[in-house]
């Protein structure tokens, strides 16, 4: 009797959690369904749902919409009566001549015009079939938005851009509204206007939507993030999270474009030399730093010579410079050795050359700079308040911070920060990162598993943005051991199915390329060069390079982190690989700290994994360094990279590039996997500014609903 | 007159048969022996090879095929689990024997030799005052992550209460008529604890051992899933559970089934334990109301 | 009675200097080194020597145990390494979801430990009894994390009843605390339930045992006045034993819920400061947590005395 009651009791329980889990397990898998095909991955992806979700513009019967496509005069007269909630006007007489009454959009043409929305040419035209331009947009735009008052009053532009003279005087006031942070329903173009060129439907979505909702000032914005910094000194950390989180905090130099190219940030102008030697910067005046004192050429100086102590690109560049001195308050100048594209090493946004006041410089040395306000100083738009570890950083809006004028581009141009707070959430687990988003504890999360992809593509609050992230690698140690052979490298290399072990370890192929190219397909130095050693999936060829090298079964110590299971995932499944091609291999997992204790004893270790960035430019990569751990020493290579460095054409680059990267191939300092992208999650309550070509997160320019 | 016929320790098996009165003991054994015997049997009741991958398959529903559905490797998580019976049964066992050893050790000495007393309790309050799991977490990162290690480090950490029990016991054995009368009689310590406080302590032994056990399986786990356990690739119950920690939502079968697989057997433990307790304690009252 | 207290009281220090030792050498023997974590992989071997001198770390290690005992002695457990905070400071501003977090728990466990284990006495033998004794059993049986994550799905995603992670301080409200603490709590405080459940049980039956209750009975007292008056309050002693040790565990417990529900306690900030080898915190936090068990098992002590009349010390 008590024995039936118990398992009675068992089995009810089990059966009730069976239950739910099934429920649960049954919803994975769904396949996303997202409104528009061809709006994904659109920097105006979020203002388009929005406005189509309003009922307001639509898509094509195919289900597209072609961000991209021409908007007609007549079609924007609809989209405005829309917005406006006009009646239609349709009069007995038209007062277009090329409008007649039975156009279509005559109702609509009427209405906007009796609204004194679009007022047509002085030749009594109204060129319904004409494209819109994007001066036209602003005028449109601005008029909606009923601000003919402050117009009247702009004689000049505020704003900067390369093309501003060539906006034209009646569409002037209109497009600098338009670019001024309270209103901001214009964007640029890489830095230019473009005036008459034609306004895509993107751009006109993001217009009208941000023309009815403007942006908002105040709130926190919450952004959830993997780890812990170690430290907020960006001129020394390799880490992504603190690197992004202080460019909010400190600014640069130089920065990167829409495009990815250098522009000046801190700089107000610079001229190179003929010889391309000299580079002389003028800084910008009357720029504060957090603690209230103005930047100056001392400053500039003082830090970047740290920046180019401490750090690898640093030092990278700074082995070429003869001479770096301010020649006076707001004048600085750098003398080479050897000409090199100096821009690109102080825009990086990893291992930054951030400006740094030059008491704290002196005050800190060389040490990392300490978590309190007195050392993380910098002129950026957000100060740093507290670091509560493992809980949050806390970051909030410096008043008195110096935009420059220039329109939004990349992350140069104006830097605008709207919300107060920027509460940077320390959340390890990636499920709860996730489930955050979901339940509007966080506005942002970076690095989701792409396996909830499907779930989170159909969740109405949240928008994705998939970005191209790493490499993912495996290090030979080529100092000491098994691997000073390149024989064994070549067979680790052959037995690999590149395919097998990205899809293992990452799943959903959206999210992870394969490909022999160590730079982006962003960048002019994309190349598959060296593609018939990648994914050879020849164990056989394996088994007879392994027999020339001599090897007899010695054991392979593998390293792997703990902390980072896509990694190790990797490793699993190449091991199965491996193993049959005859290789004995050990995994050693160990925690980070461990990891970076062993990885610089050369007796200890045969080989790691690790991920690479995609850099802006090759100089960058380390994995062809002789400094970084695997200890890659090759005359070849390291002439290539000299040549790089000091070449500035990009043609002749490309074709070095080629060279080292079937180098690379051929000599195998280490493994290539394939590419990994990274997933973000937005709420839908996040709108504002989202052209980056690099591939991390900023919130310039960004706001929260209201 | 004082009794002094010695229960010996073989006495004890004549109410062997009254065991099996005690439903609890009965049926924890039961489910114990039943998830053992599903373990050691892996090779035949496996459906799939518990390392082979196929990402074609990863992160699946549980199916016919699959029963509790695979991982993000695409490995069977039943097959995986069956053989996870292995290594945590192991872990639980080595540890309970370990620590049963040294603190049925320690205990003896503490509890029979006064001096040794004060400075063993006080290295084992100390040892006691460290939380169980920083310990074991401490302890694994000196050794390394490998199921060895974890072993070694989970039976330090249960050493101690291990030796506390058996102290107590000691205590009261020692002041027992018959101990007293052997060593009138000038039997030597050695004989008296090797004769007469052990036999007298397995209870408590087995007892506490199987807590011990039911314990050290859950703190694997624990360990395995916080990250410094075994390494997550390792089938043990704990390490399946660590590796379907991000795949919650997507996948929460890679959680699910082998925790209630060790909710069953942690529990048979206990309940076992429970059983042997209630069995043998009205036994122990008996040895000291001589 | 005082006698006794002092002995008890000087009996802390053996344990507290063990605990330090122990720490202090485990914690060294750990592979890793701080100064390459806040560096990072490019750092050159002159900068990790340069910031380990500056942490001190370059020191024999013997040197620096008698530093940190010295430090000890006049209060001060150093700084922490990462957030360069006074150890003690850090510990505190981390006190408060850790010390919510186990009264809450152990109300919990109590309240249903408890009913229970009375419930359980009281109809021993029946199958109230066996549901009763076999569910505190299947909550000695369940590995934490696994309930965590269980309750998470059910009421944090699917109810939305609760947050699924993160943490209210208290000067943003109470309720919202509640709020957040509720599954942390609802998991620690079940699986605890099940020892003070069972303890409950078995003390209450002894007690019941007991010729006094039966005489009680004899005499016409009422069932329930027999059990409040006299049972209870006889038993309650282990049970308070108990509770105590509860207490005194659940900072243990609370690394593993704490880690999943990401509050930032002492337990969490324990595991943290592990694996970034930041030496004088995690010392800290063990020595802390050492002294708060030894402490609360003294009270317990103390309550004892004060409680049964029974008990003798000399």
């Amino acid at each position: 009797m008590h024995l039936k009651s118990k398992i009675k009791k068992i089995v009810l329980s089990v059966l009730i959690v069976i239950l739910i889990t099934l429920m649960a397990g049954g919803n994975a898998g769904v396949k996303g369904i997202f409104k528009f095909p061809d709006t994904v991955g659109n920097r105006f992806e979020l203002e388009i749902i929005k406005l189509s979700n309003k009922g307001i513009i639509e898509g094509y019967p195919d289900g597209t919409f072609r961000p991209n496509a021409m908007v007609k005069r007549s079609e924007i007269a609809t989209l405005l009566v829309k917005v406006k909630n006009l009646t239609l006007y349709k009069p007995s007489i038209s007062k277009f001549k090329d409008v007649a009454t039975n156009n279509w959009a005559y109702g609509y043409i009427m209405a906007i015009q009796k609204d004194g929305l679009m007022v047509g040419y002085p030749d009594g035209t109204f060129k319904p079939d004409g494209n819109v331009t994007r001066a036209e947009l602003a005028v449109v735009l601005g008029r909606l938005k009923g601000l003919e008052n402050e117009a009247s009053k702009i004689t000049h532009p505020t704003i900067t851009a390369y093309d501003i003279n060539k906006v034209p005087s009646w569409s002037m006031p209109y497009v600098d509204l338009g670019f001024q942070p309270q209103y901001n329903f214009l964007t640029g173009r890489a830095g230019y206007i473009a005036p008459q060129e034609n306004a895509t439907r993107g751009e006109v979505a993001y217009g009208l939507y941000v023309a009815t909702n403007p942006p908002k000032f105040g709130g926190t914005l919450k952004a959830a993030v993997l780890t812990n910094p170690v430290t907020l000194d960006t001129q020394i950390t390799t880490a992504t999270i603190p690197s992004t989180f202080g460019m909010h905090i400190f600014e640069t130099l130089f920065t990167y474009d829409e495009n990815g190219e250098p522009i000046p940030l801190l700089v107000d102008s610079y001229n190179v030399s003929n010889d391309a030697k000299t580079y002389t910067f003028k800084l910008r005046k009357g720029i504060k730093f957090h603690n209230g004192k103005e930047m100056t050429a001392d400053d500039v100086v003082a830090s970047i010579s740290r920046w180019g102590r401490l750090s690898t690109n640093g030092k990278g560049l700074f082995s070429e410079v003869e001479s770096w001195t301010a020649l006076d308050n707001y004048t600085t100048q750098m003398i080479l050795k050897n000409p090199i594209n100096v821009p690109a090493y102080l825009a990086s946004d990893l291992m930054v050359a951030s400006i740094y006041p030059k008491e704290v410089i002196d005050k800190v040395g060389d040490t990392p700079l300490k978590f309190t306000p007195e050392e993380i100083i910098g002129t950026g738009p957000y100060k740093f308040i507290e670091f509560v570890s493992d809980v949050h950083i806390k970051l909030i809006r410096f008043e008195d911070y110096s935009p420059r004028n220039d329109i939004p581009n990349g992350l140069g141009g104006r830097r605008t920060v709207y919300p107060d707070v920027l509460l940077i959430v320390i959340v390890p687990d990636r499920t709860v990162r996730a489930l955050g988003v979901i339940t509007n504890l966080y506005d942002f999360a970076e690095d989701i598993s792409p396996d909830q992809y499907g779930k989170l593509r159909i969740d109405p609050n949240i928008m994705t943005s998939t970005v191209l992230k790493a490499w993912d690698s495996s290090i030979f140690n080529k100092k000491q051991g098994i691997f000073t052979s390149q024989k064994m490298r070549q067979a680790f290399l052959a037995a690999l199915d590149m395919e097998a072990c990205m899809k293992g370890a990452f799943g959903n192929t959206d999210f992870w390329g394969l490909g022999p190219h160590l730079m982006g397909k962003s960048t002019p130095y994309y190349t598959d060069a060296g593609k018939k050693w990648y994914n050879q999936k020849n164990i056989e060829r394996a088994k007879s390079l392994l027999a020339e090298a001599g090897y007899k079964g010695e054991p392979i110590r593998w390293l792997v982190s703990s902390d980072y299971p896509d990694r190790y995932n990797i490793a699993l499944i190449a091991k199965d690989q491996l193993e049959k091609a005859g290789f004995v291999i050990v995994l050693k997992v160990v925690d980070w700290p461990t990891l970076l204790k062993t990885r610089t004893d050369p007796t200890l270790w045969d080989i790691f994994d690790t991920d690479f960035r995609y850099f802006s430019d090759p100089v960058f990569i380390l994995a062809i360094g002789p400094n970084y751990p695997g200890w890659y020493v090759s005359p070849t290579m390291a002439q290539y990279l000299s040549q790089m460095r000091s070449e500035t054409d990009i043609e002749t680059r490309k074709i070095i590039w080629e060279k080292a990267q079937t180098l690379f191939w051929e000599d195998v300092p280490a493994i290539k996997y394939g590419d990994s992208m990274i997933l973000y999650i937005f709420r839908t309550t996040l709108e504002g500014y989202r052209k980056y070509s690099i591939s991390y997160y900023f919130f310039f320019n960004m706001w929260k609903e209201s | 007159m004082v009794d002094t016929e010695e229960k010996n320790f073989f006495s004890r098996f004549k109410g062997l048969k009254l065991v099996f009165k005690y439903r609890s003991i009965t049926i924890g054994l039961a489910l114990v022996t039943l998830l053992l015997l599903a373990s050691l049997l892996a090779p035949v009741l496996s459906t799939h090879n518990p390392m082979y991958k196929d990402p074609n398959i990863r992160l699946s529903a549980p199916s016919r095929e699959y029963f509790f559905g695979t991982d993000n490797l695409g490995q069977d998580v039943y097959s995986r689990t069956l053989y996870g019976g292995r290594l945590s049964f192991l872990t639980g066992f080595s540890v309970m024997l370990i620590s049963g050893f040294f603190g049925t050790l320690l205990g003896l000495i503490a509890g029979y030799y006064r001096r040794l007393d004060f400075i063993i309790m006080r290295v084992l309050d100390g040892f006691m005052a460290f939380p169980s799991i920083l310990l074991a977490i401490a302890l694994t990162a000196v050794l390394g992550g490998r199921l060895s290690n974890v072993i070694i480090a989970l039976s330090i950490v249960y050493t101690p209460s291990s030796a506390r029990v058996i102290r107590s016991v000691v205590l009261i054995i020692r002041e027992t008529e018959y101990v007293e009368a052997s060593k009138s009689i000038g039997a030597s310590s050695l004989r008296i604890i090797f004769c007469h406080i052990l036999p007298n302590s397995f209870a408590p032994i087995i007892v506490q051992g199987s807590y011990i056990f039911a314990r050290a399986v859950i703190l694997e786990a624990a360990l395995s899933f916080l990250g410094v356990g075994v390494p997550p690739w390792i089938p043990t119950w704990g390490g399946i559970m660590s590796s379907g920690r991000p795949y919650m939502m997507v996948a929460p079968w890679i959680i699910f089934f082998p925790g209630i697989v060790a909710i069953l057997a942690v529990f048979g433990l206990n309940f076992f334990g429970d059983g042997l307790r209630d069995f043998l304690d009205p036994r122990l009252r008996g040895v000291r109301s001589m | 009675m005082r006698q006794y207290l002092i002995k008890r009281i000087l009996a802390l220090i053996p344990v507290l200097l063990i605990v330090g030792f122990v720490g202090f050498l485990l914690l060294n023997l750990i592979p890793g080194d701080p100064a390459l974590v806040i560096l990072g992989p490019e750092a050159t071997l002159d900068q990790v020597n340069k910031l380990r001198a500056e942490l001190g770390l370059n020191l024999p290690i013997y040197l620096r145990l008698i530093y940190w005992y010295a430090r000890l002695f006049r209060g001060d457990l150093g700084y922490s390494i990462f957030s360069s905070l006074p150890v003690l400071q850090a510990i505190f501003e981390r006190l408060q979801p850790t010390l919510l977090l186990t009264i809450f728990s152990l109300i919990i466990a109590s309240a249903i430990g408890i009913t229970s284990g009375i419930v359980a006495a009281l109809k021993r033998g029946t199958w109230i009894d066996q549901i009763a004794t076999g569910f505190s059993i299947f909550g000695l049986s369940i590995p934490s994390f696994w309930l965590s994550l269980i309750l998470i799905i059910i009421f944090g995603v699917w109810l939305r009843w609760f947050p699924v992670a993160g943490y209210v301080p208290l000067k943003d409200g109470f309720l919202k605390t509640l709020h957040t603490l509720a599954l942390p709590s609802i998991t620690l405080g079940f699986v605890d339930s099940a020892f003070i459940s069972r303890i409950t049980r078995s003390s209450m039956l002894e007690v019941m045992s007991q010729d006094y209750i039966k005489v009680a009975r004899a005499k016409g007292l009422s069932y329930r006045k027999v059990i409040v008056k006299h049972a209870l309050r006889n038993a309650i002693l282990p049970i308070i034993t108990c509770m105590g040790l509860t207490l005194g565990n659940l900072i243990s417990g609370a690394v593993v819920v704490e880690t999943i529900f990401a509050l930032p306690g002492i337990g969490q900030l324990a595991l943290s400061s592990i694996l970034r080898r930041d030496y004088p915190l995690t010392q800290g936090i063990l020595l802390f947590t050492a002294v708060v068990f030894v402490l609360v098992n003294l009270l317990v002590d103390i309550l004892y005395v004060f409680l049964d009349p029974r008990i003798k010390y000399g």
